[in-house]
């Protein structure tokens, strides 16, 4: 009795009126899910394919995430067509501003980093009003970009081990590798290239799997 | 349910914010060119017509300070042909092109930029911008060495000229037999006076002596050794009066003096 007592002083610090638990950076739990978006634009709207999985891991209040994505995209206009495709990846933090929920409900606010790999070609035949017949064909092959985002939104628990989550992303800072011609206009992860930043918007389905029981918050006396 | 809610008001927010493709901007694939003179400032310039190469267009002539030109969207380099009276000028533009797809309702865009002129017939060619804009805003300057010893003559009444001998030299024969109110006669760049004898229309002849300070002045090195006529001044006038209005030549040419016939 009195070991077990003298054990539970060992991580807590007891004050007149409340109880802290000394936080732990041990991973309780990794979720993995995809973005359901994406998979339903990839349905419904004939220029969009794409799918996106996203992770993330537990660190006390704070989150590691990686997301994992492909896009291509198929466009046909008046006067030619353009076509793109690739891989994508983000990796960056969380911080969870629902400190004290016991089921480990976030309300979050992140940080990104996002990278690229795409390729893409475009194809002219017009008639231009000075210069006649214009026939263009261009290609950007496997080019690299780069992208900081800022995040934030909801991860929810449903039932047992089934979550929603949804964010919202600023992404800004975006630099291309092309080294041709032909200037990108829509890449992978991150969107049309014509605006400083560009929002976006996922809404996930999560699964998570625990690894290690979270300590438990002790009621306040 | 309350948080399933939360979700479901949430998704009607993310796909009403889908990205909507739209036409973002216009081409920057015509420049600006300015005519100026060395030394001065703005040209006028009477051209017959300007050929490009790449096309079977041409511009019309006209009489402008500056003309819009366009880029060719196939190819990085363009020849401008300038045709004038006094024959015809080149000029040779090389750039960079990049071509960006915008939507599928607006097609392509092309985007010009590092404009330099690797050749030239004009005296000097100066690239102010070698990034064209949306709307033309001036990208290249072409510049001609100024006639430096034309002095302006303005008559309160129009008046027709027949001809003008200056230091017994013929400088100018007016055919039409129009009157005008306004005349540009040279000044001997050799000395510090001209003698001009004005022959007018009605048989009457008008004498007119000017003095001026006589500077040398090489402006551009193609231009050579030029001569800057200041402080003009007449001293002697058969005309009824003579008030100077500018003192120093100009190219293009100012009225210096306004005389009553």
């Amino acid at each position: 009795m009195s070991s077990c007592l003298t054990g539970f002083a060992q991580t807590e610090e007891k004050s007149a009126d409340s109880v802290k638990v000394r936080p732990s950076y041990k991973p309780t739990g990794v979720r993995f899910g995809s973005d359901v978006i994406s998979i339903i634009r990839s349905s419904s709207d004939k220029t969009f394919d794409g799918w996106e999985f996203n992770a993330d891991a537990d660190f006390d209040r704070y989150y590691g995430t990686l997301d994992v994505g492909y896009w291509a995209r198929d466009y046909v206009a008046p006067d030619g067509t353009y076509s793109n495709n690739g891989t994508y990846f983000r990796i960056g933090a969380d911080a969870n501003f629902l400190k004290k929920d016991p089921d480990k409900n976030m309300f979050f606010f992140g940080l990104r980093y996002g990278h690229s790999r795409f390729s893409e070609n475009l194809t002219v035949i017009r008639d231009d009003a000075d210069f006649g017949n214009v026939s263009i064909k261009l290609i950007n092959s496997h080019i690299p970009a780069g992208w900081f985002e800022m995040t934030t939104g909801l991860k929810v628990k449903m039932w047992k081990f089934f979550w929603l989550g949804c964010t919202a992303r600023l992404k800004f800072g975006l630099s291309t590798g092309e080294k041709g011609d032909l200037k990108p206009s829509d890449v992978p992860g991150f969107g049309r290239t014509d605006k400083q930043s560009v929002w976006g918007f996922n809404y996930q389905i999560l699964f998570r799997i625990p690894i290690k029981k979270a300590p438990s918050i002790p009621l306040e006396k | 349910m309350k948080k399933l809610s939360w979700f479901v008001i949430a998704s009607f927010v993310a796909f009403s914010c889908l990205d909507q493709p739209d036409c973002f901007q216009l081409n920057n694939d015509t420049i600006l060119v300015n005519f100026k003179v060395i030394g001065f400032g703005s040209d006028i310039l009477t051209f017959m017509r300007i050929n490009f190469s790449g096309s079977d267009k041409i511009i019309a002539g006209a009489t402008a300070s500056s003309i819009a030109l366009p880029l060719n969207p196939i190819d990085k380099h363009i020849d401008y042909t300038i045709v004038t009276a006094a024959g015809d000028s080149i000029i040779r533009l090389d750039y960079e092109r990049q071509v960006q797809f915008v939507s599928s309702d607006c097609g392509e865009r092309y985007i010009y930029s590092h404009l330099n002129v690797p050749e030239s017939s004009f005296d000097s060619v100066n690239v102010v911008n070698g990034t064209p804009t949306t709307t033309p805003s001036s990208n290249i300057d072409i510049f001609r060495c100024g006639r430096t010893n034309l002095m302006g003559i303005t008559f309160a009444t129009a008046v027709d000229i027949k001809t003008v001998m200056a230091d017994d030299s013929l400088v100018l024969q007016n055919a039409s037999s129009e009157a005008a109110t306004f005349y540009v006669l040279p000044l001997n760049v050799k000395n510090d006076s001209t003698s001009f004898k004005i022959e007018h229309a009605d048989g009457t002849v008008k004498n007119l002596i000017v003095t001026y300070v006589n500077t040398k002045k090489v402006f551009a090195e193609r231009c050579g050794v030029q001569n800057i006529l200041d402080e003009l001044f007449i001293v002697s006038s058969d005309y009824t009066t003579v008030t100077r209005s500018n003192a120093k030549c100009q190219d293009l040419p100012v009225s210096n003096f306004a005389i009553t016939p």
